[in-house]
């Protein structure tokens, strides 16, 4: 069946191929060629891949507007890859203001002069060798590790954020959708620079010379060094278990260990354990770890940071829904072909196509079991899952063998 | 000297435009990348590596595109497949735009994951996440004859 997979599933892309067009000529690009894709209005993208966006971006204080800088340290550093400054003296170092921000189809221009009324800093990002820092208007954030830059696309390097309750919220939403970005397709020019992130939110800036003197905050530019407080409680302290839940029947002993490991270390809130264990899972690739079908990195499991309450969620999810066993068809390289991995999943994968909802995948059980989990009625789940195929929640794979398989926005 | 260095790729960027968008949208698309990059004043000799940088701009690119006109130009075109498989072909095409990048990359072109995952702007784990989705909607397809 491999075999035949891989034989017809070419034959298709041949298909596909044959059709293509002659290239452009390079006088004609040079000239000016087609039309400019990028120049037409964008369309808005699907909430949760906003929402995705907004997850990877770790908030990790609350109350206070200055603690960006808590987040230097011995492991941040300059820029890797190619020389941040291109041919033509064109450069990302800088101050840059934010002109504006499109996000969801539609572009807010940042009114400097309303933020200064406000008395809050105007919107902006500053790029140095060492850091990539700035404020949304309301928040500041900074990188937490080495930032890259190469070839047009910046790697922003893990951007934490204050997380002070905003009274407008219009630039910060496509500020922070932006920044969550693992790359980031960056434009320079003379004095402007524009950001675009996969998912088609961008931002625009304008270089300047530095904080407006006008501005008394952008003055208290914050300079604390003292590291963020680490949480005295977590998620999972507030659920009503006094002992490990019974593992569901029929698991595999392998299967039943690591969900009985994982729901200790949660429910003991033993951070180290949880975060050595996912670090053991993914074989080096930290940053695309999905948890809980939100981007999980370092980040967030090292900084003890619970804000997003992933315990609690972690335990509701393998304590309370259903769970099925799964083909999951693994590519492997060396053989160019498939290998068969059997995953546990909670919930089960619901593997829609065109037309179909969660309700031709899952039974009411499940439906009710998820429901209740995300706080929404039954129908509210149907109607929000993807058409594409995809469950756009969180879920909790774990495969036969013992391993954490994870699964997360399937778009 | 860009000339040439456009020559030496300007036919997998196309293919691979193509893919993604289709091949009414194939040529604009390519255009607008290799545009886009000398309207920031930069060269492609700039690149240390240009495959990878304009691949990932036309995977950009195309998942702006996705959003206002489907990708099916195949089937609209009456253009025969040459395995007769209609229906792969449509599944192929109805892939979400990164997952039919992946699986373009790695069950056409032949590359690693890792190499996948550099002209795609991605982690390996994701490419490999991407085949995954992807293989479970084809083999579906795939498998019913």
């Amino acid at each position: 069946m491999t075999d035949d997979f891989t034989r017809v599933v070419k034959a298709a892309l041949s298909d596909v191929e044959r059709t293509a067009p002659e290239p452009p000529s390079f006088a004609s690009i040079r000239a000016g060629g087609p039309v400019q894709l990028t120049a037409k209005p964008r369309t808005a993208f699907r909430p949760a891949v906003a929402l995705l966006a907004a997850a990877a971006l770790t908030v990790v204080a609350v109350g206070s507007a200055s603690l960006f800088g808590a987040f230097g340290g011995e492991d941040e550093g300059g820029p890797s890859g190619t020389d941040p400054t291109s041919a033509e003296e064109l450069t990302i170092f800088g101050y840059w203001l934010v002109d504006s921000v499109t996000y969801e189809g539609e572009t807010v221009v940042a009114d400097r002069s309303l933020f200064e009324e406000m008395g809050a800093p105007v919107p902006h990002v500053e790029i140095t060798e060492d850091r990539i820092s700035g404020t949304t208007g309301c928040n500041d954030f900074g990188n937490t590790r080495e930032w890259t830059y190469d070839g047009g696309f910046l790697e922003p390097g893990g951007i934490t954020m204050t997380a002070v309750r905003c009274e407008s919220d219009t630039i910060e939403p496509g500020l922070v959708a932006v920044l969550g970005s693992d790359e980031i397709e960056v434009i320079l020019g003379d004095t402007t620079m524009e950001w675009h992130n996969p998912s088609g939110a961008s931002v625009r800036f304008t270089r300047s010379e530095g904080p407006d003197p006008r501005n008394p905050l952008d003055d208290a530019a914050p300079t604390t060094t003292t590291s963020p407080a680490l949480p005295t409680t977590c998620s999972a302290t507030d659920l009503e278990y006094d002992e490990i839940p019974e593992s569901h029947e029929g698991l595999p002993e392998t299967v039943a260990e690591t969900r009985a490991f994982l729901l200790a270390s949660a429910l003991s809130c033993d951070w180290t354990a949880l975060l050595d264990f996912v670090r053991s899972q993914i074989d080096g690739e930290w940053n695309d770890a999905v948890f809980l079908g939100a981007p999980l990195d370092e980040r967030e499991l090292a900084t003890h940071d619970d804000t997003s309450g992933v315990f609690a969620t972690f335990v509701r999810v393998l304590a309370t829904v259903p769970y099925q066993a799964h083909e999951v068809y693994i590519y492997d390289w060396d053989a160019q072909a498939d290998t068969v991995l059997v995953v546990f999943f909670w919930p089960p994968y619901a593997d829609l196509v065109e037309g179909q909802s969660l309700r031709d995948a899952w039974d009411e059980s499940t439906l009710e079991a998820v429901a209740a989990l995300l706080g929404e009625t039954v129908d509210d789940l149907v109607n929000s899952s993807d058409t594409h195929g995809s469950y756009r929640g969180f879920r909790v794979g774990i495969s036969a063998d013992g391993r954490l398989f994870w699964e997360g926005d399937g778009d | 000297m860009d000339e040439a260095i456009y020559r030496e790729h300007k036919d997998a960027l196309i293919r691979y435009a193509t893919i993604l968008a289709g091949p009414s949208n194939a040529e604009d698309l390519v255009s607008s990348v290799v545009a886009r990059l000398y309207s920031s004043k930069r060269t492609l000799a700039d690149l240390e590596e240009p495959r990878p940088y304009l691949m990932k701009s036309i995977l950009h690119a195309a998942m702006d595109g996705r959003r206002r006109k489907p990708t099916l130009p195949l089937i609209d075109q009456g253009i025969e497949p040459v395995e007769s498989r209609p229906d792969v072909l449509e599944a192929v095409l109805a892939l979400p735009v990164r997952q039919r990048a992946a699986v373009y990359l790695t069950y056409w072109v032949g590359m690693t994951s890792e190499d996948v995952a550099s002209h795609m702007g991605c982690g390996a784990a994701t490419v490999r996440r991407y085949l995954h989705l992807a293989r479970n909607k084809l083999g579906e397809v795939v498998d019913r004859d």
